[in-house]
């Protein structure tokens, strides 16, 4: 059932014939900013915005009544500034179907009033579990946009780059720079988010080369979502997209949650300790242990001490401090599948142009960072948990050749080594 | 030698044709109906005595009444005349209509005269006559002890007629239906203004054409400044030209003249209360119904049994002028009906109120429950309806009149509208406050638009804390404190419910300084400004099943009276005058309905107590749960349960 189609099934509100309204009468900023965002956008963009109809029969909503919510859909839609074409059709879908969930509130169709957090949050309760995240997301992109418009942001510049250069990447370029979706973390967010100094230069460096790693072996593989999705789901995050999720972890509401989100990506990326392993570490677990390198930070995770990356200690510190006593890093209501999917739809719905948070993903970043530090297999499976190799299958193409398994090889056969390390 | 036995005249009744006839069977209920009343009881005493003996008894002219409401014919005084004459010989022998006078050894039967039966119907009218015109020579108490009588008379007539093993619920429905007086209309009074302010201006020499002027009130009206004049019903119509002009009283001055229906008519208004069903009945009424309809469609027998019919009787009557206060006149009304039938202040002997006490029909009364009642009702001052029928311990369930419908008002920072009290962020969705109302005969998908609007209005109604006190006040909490929060608001701290419960938002709460609404748990509000509040939120699904789906049986009895198939009380058929006198012959009417009425129910009583029988002896056998066995997935042709399949047509 579509988001609109759910929305106005509630009742159908009366047909007034001739109610049709411009933008300027929702709200007389959006109209000037969906103006100058709408010149910003590519032209088949643009036209999807202003060509697009709803299935009204399927939707059950009377054409008049479609009339009525046109203007403010086309100009929330807009000003989300959708980032191709099937997104500015969703887009328009989501808005449609939100502004109807309004109308059938009987609440005043202003854009502060429908496109608005607490409406949308509302709006989500009616939706089915399936179209939830989907809509979500892209219903808090349009209230970003529409928040934006009102708040007297100026509007983005028209378009940067060449005319007529296409925004959508659906088919890349294999040549092409590759660019994430997510922005660039300022450092002000690293500050935040206490990757300072040493410990984020070291953590962005290990990041770095499995980024590299992956981009090498599947150019898509850092791309936003909806490319990325059935292509490989262990795929290892890149070093900015952490960053970028540590930063929509650290931009949740509620103080709590963001608590909880940092530890689930901590204990995921820094201990490869994810889904409900992540969920019943308590601050109890977390250890202060002494290894032949010094003093470290270890998670306990049921029978396993998973020494904790040292860029991924302050989070979990801050998480364990929060928990109490006895309490769990990753805290909130209910059973320990629904408190880590709280968190990975927490971090998903603040930013729909980001990765989708993964148990999976997580733990191959992991995997992925030991294994390029040289880490041998057996402590690897080991300190994962995994009880067969099986999950390693998709990380063996990304991990780095290094010179002394040449070596190794080499002696074993009793060639040269090959000079080049990383030569595929 | 003896004196030859009386025989049967050939004709006893000369020339007179009865039109209806009735069995001993229904004049023996009539009698009892007369009987268990005790109005001959009542009024036999307080007749005036010391002359001849009166010809014919009063319990024979009651039962003449009787008949003749019963036969469905005109109300006048030729007929109950007549279908006495047309009784059975012995039944008319019994009754005391034919007497057997022997003169000079011959007997000879006689038959009561149409005067007899008028001279003892005025006699009877004057005892339960307070009219202000009719009776006019009477002190004003007397008057108000034979008001007191008719009432009395006619509560313990409605009383009689209600089957013994029936026992109201206390549910009552109130609405009145005009009765044509027998009498035709008068000036009304902002004619008569007309009248006399063109008499004046003829006077004063600023108009010498008093006729042509008189032909167009609006005009004349707009000419001599008579404010506020309202549009005629028909402006060419020649016979309201022809009525004002008239300066003619009218003939029964205890109705008045209305315009009805776009038309001039002299009439009573008969307010009658009759019992409807509880809402629990409704709601298992609809749920047989649904549950009658699925099994159609699939095939099931049903499997929820109809609850036991509510009978359509009249428990209360008061006839007023047409143009008498229809909120006081239910109040009246319910007063009677609460209480047993009280003789004090009718003007009888001790001895003889003391043997009404005891009367099944004199102690049965009307326990507290729900009244509903029209926008006739309701729209009046609340210290005339709301008030006073609360303080008789009535639940109110009413329409609202388009006026007190939307917003009407503010009190300490909430909002007034549809008779209750919101939280003031229901100003931020105007959609909610619109004063429409539904259409005559709107259609289901309208009602739902009102449904849906009501459910969510009434997220900010104010909580009521407990029940009023003596004095009438009610503590009222604001819909968006935490607990049993029906609302959220930003000043209580409940935004997140609106996430968590999808509760509606309040978008701009009131700026410092903020009302006590905002700031208080909850405030006192005196019964003035709650006084046309229900429990039930007005439009709602629940209001819609309690007063839609109840009120109208009120209609169906007032089609019932004025179907001449069914009742006495068509258009026109009341051939007495004065209040008195048509009183009684609709009390009567209304009577011989409950009759009816008691009838009608049995029958069905029996017909759902046959379904329900049914209903309980078919094996309860839950639905499968294996819906897709493999049997079911076989072809037909292989299937088990099927037996061997049939052989194909060639």
């Amino acid at each position: 059932m579509g988001a609109a189609d759910a929305a106005a099934r509630a009742v159908a509100l009366p047909e007034d014939a001739d109610t049709a309204t411009g933008v300027a009468d929702y709200a007389p900023e959006l109209a000037a900013y969906a103006a100058a965002v709408a010149a910003s956008l590519p032209a088949t963009i643009a036209s999807r915005l202003t060509a697009w109809q709803p299935q009204l029969v399927q939707r059950n909503i009377p054409p008049a009544q479609w009339r009525r919510f046109e203007p403010l859909v086309r100009a929330a839609a807009t000003c989300a500034a959708p980032s191709s074409e099937p997104v500015a059709g969703e887009m328009l879908s989501v808005a449609l179907g939100l502004t109807a969930f309004a109308a059938t509130r009987r609440m005043p169709l202003r854009a502060d009033v429908v496109f608005r957090a607490t409406t949308v949050e509302a709006w989500m309760r009616t939706l089915s579990a399936g179209t939830r995240h989907p809509y979500g997301s892209m219903a808090n992109a349009l209230v970003a946009g529409v928040t934006a418009a009102l708040s007297g942001a100026p509007a983005p510049a028209p378009a940067a780059r060449a005319e007529g250069e296409p925004q959508d990447r659906t088919d890349p370029d294999p040549a092409e720079p590759l660019l994430l979706d997510a922005p660039a973390p300022a450092p002000e967010a690293l500050a935040r988010l206490a990757l300072t100094g040493t410990a984020a230069v070291e953590a962005l460096a290990a990041l770095a080369l499995v980024r590299a790693r992956v981009l090498e072996m599947e150019p898509a593989a850092l791309r936003a979502e909806p490319r990325t999705r059935g292509r490989g789901k262990a795929i290892p995050y890149g070093d900015v997209e952490v960053v970028a999720l540590l930063a929509a972890a650290a931009a949740q509401r509620v103080a709590k949650r963001r608590i909880h989100a940092a530890a689930a990506i901590c204990l995921g990326v820094g201990a490869g300790v994810v889904g409900t392993d992540a969920a019943s570490v308590r601050a109890t677990d977390v250890l202060e242990v002494v290894t032949a390198a010094g003093a470290a930070v270890a998670v306990r995770a049921g029978a396993r001490v998973v020494p904790v990356h040292a860029a991924f200690v302050p989070g979990l510190r801050r998480a364990a401090a929060a928990a109490g006593a006895d309490g769990f890093l990753v805290g909130g209501r209910g059973d320990r599948l629904k408190r880590i999917g709280a968190v990975y739809t927490g971090v998903a719905a603040s930013d729909p142009s980001l990765p989708r948070l993964n148990s999976a993903r997580l733990q191959s970043t992991w995997v992925a960072m030991q294994a390029t530090r040289g880490v041998p297999f057996a402590d690897l499976l080991a300190a994962s948990g995994w009880s067969s190799t099986e999950p390693l299958d998709t990380l063996l193409p990304l991990l780095p050749r290094t010179a002394a398994g040449a070596a190794a090889l080499a002696g074993l056969t009793g060639l040269a080594p090959v000079s080049g390390s990383v030569a595929r | 030698m003896s004196a030859p036995a009386p025989t049967e005249p050939a004709e006893p009744l000369g020339s007179l044709q009865p039109t209806t006839t009735f069995s001993t069977a229904d004049l023996a209920r009539v009698e009892a109906l007369v009987d268990d009343s005790g109005i001959v009881a009542l009024l036999e005493p307080l007749l005036p005595t010391g002359g001849r003996p009166r010809e014919l008894p009063l319990r024979t002219l009651l039962v003449g009444i009787a008949l003749t409401a019963a036969a469905n014919t005109a109300l006048y005084l030729k007929r109950v005349h007549e279908v006495l004459l047309a009784l059975p010989t012995p039944a008319r022998r019994r009754l005391g209509v034919t007497r057997v006078l022997r003169r000079d050894g011959a007997s000879e039967f006689r038959s009561v005269t149409l005067r007899q039966v008028e001279l003892a119907y005025s006699a009877l009218a004057s005892l339960v006559d307070g009219s202000e015109h009719f009776a006019r020579h009477l002190p004003e108490q007397e008057r108000a002890v034979r008001e007191q009588r008719c009432e009395l008379v006619v509560q313990l007539l409605l009383n009689a007629s209600l089957p013994g093993d029936w026992s109201s619920p206390g549910h009552v429905a109130v609405d009145a239906t005009f009765i044509d007086a027998n009498s035709q209309p008068e000036h009304t009074l902002r004619r008569r203004q007309i009248a006399a302010a063109a008499a004046r201006a003829v006077e004063e020499g600023r108009a010498r054409d008093l006729p042509s002027l008189l032909a167009d009130d609006n005009e004349l009206a707009k000419a001599l400044g008579v404010p506020n004049f309202g549009e005629d019903p028909d402006i060419d119509s020649i016979a309201l030209k022809r009525v004002r002009r008239s300066n003619r009283r009218p003939a029964d001055p205890d109705a008045a003249t209305i315009v009805s229906k776009g038309r001039l008519r002299h009439a009573y208004a008969a307010h009658l209360a009759v019992s409807i069903p509880s809402e629990d009945h409704v709601a298992a009424r609809l749920a047989h119904s649904d549950d009658a309809r699925a099994a159609r469609e699939t095939g099931r027998p049903v499997r929820v049994p109809a609850p036991e019919p509510e009978p359509h009787f009249i428990l209360g009557m008061k006839l007023t002028a047409s143009t008498a206060s229809p909120a006081a006149t239910c109040v009246e009304l319910t007063e009677r009906m609460a209480a047993a039938a009280d003789p004090t202040g009718a003007g009888l002997a001790p001895e003889h109120a003391a043997t009404l006490a005891h009367l099944p029909a004199a102690a049965r009364t009307t326990p507290p429950g729900d009244t509903l009642a029209d926008r006739g009702y309701s729209d009046a001052d609340i210290e005339n309806f709301h008030v006073p029928m609360r303080s008789l311990g009535r639940r109110l369930v009413f329409d609202l009149h388009k006026s007190h419908r939307g917003l009407t008002g503010a009190h300490r920072g909430a909002l007034v509208a549809f008779g209750n009290l919101y939280s003031p962020g229901l100003a931020d969705y105007p959609d909610l406050l619109d004063n429409k109302g539904p259409s005559p005969f709107a259609p289901w998908d309208e009602w739902l638009h009102y449904f849906a609007d009501a459910q969510l209005r009434e997220q900010f109604r104010l909580h009521r804390n407990g029940r009023p006190d003596a004095d009438g006040y009610t503590r009222l909490a604001c819909p968006a404190l935490r607990r049993g929060a029906t609302l959220a608001c930003p000043v209580r701290n409940t935004l997140d419910l609106v996430g968590s419960r999808g509760l509606l938002e309040v978008f701009a709460p009131p700026a410092a300084p903020r009302p006590d609404v905002c700031t208080k748990r909850s405030i006192t509000v005196p019964a003035d400004v709650t006084a046309r509040s229900m429990d039930l939120e007005w439009g709602s699904r629940a209001w819609y099943d309690s007063y839609v789906r109840r009120r109208p049986r009120v209609e169906g009895i007032n089609g019932i009276l004025k179907n001449p198939a069914f009742a006495a009380l068509a258009p026109m058929t009341v051939r007495v005058r004065g209040r008195a006198k048509v009183g009684l012959f609709i009390a009567f009417a209304a009577a011989i309905a409950n009759l009816r009425a008691t009838d009608r129910w049995r029958a069905q009583l029996q017909r759902v107590r046959e379904l329900n029988a049914a209903i309980g002896a078919v094996k309860r056998s839950r639905a499968p749960r294996r819906a897709a066995t493999l049997d079911k997935l076989l072809p037909a042709r292989h299937r088990h349960g099927n037996g061997p399949a049939p052989a194909r047509a060639p």
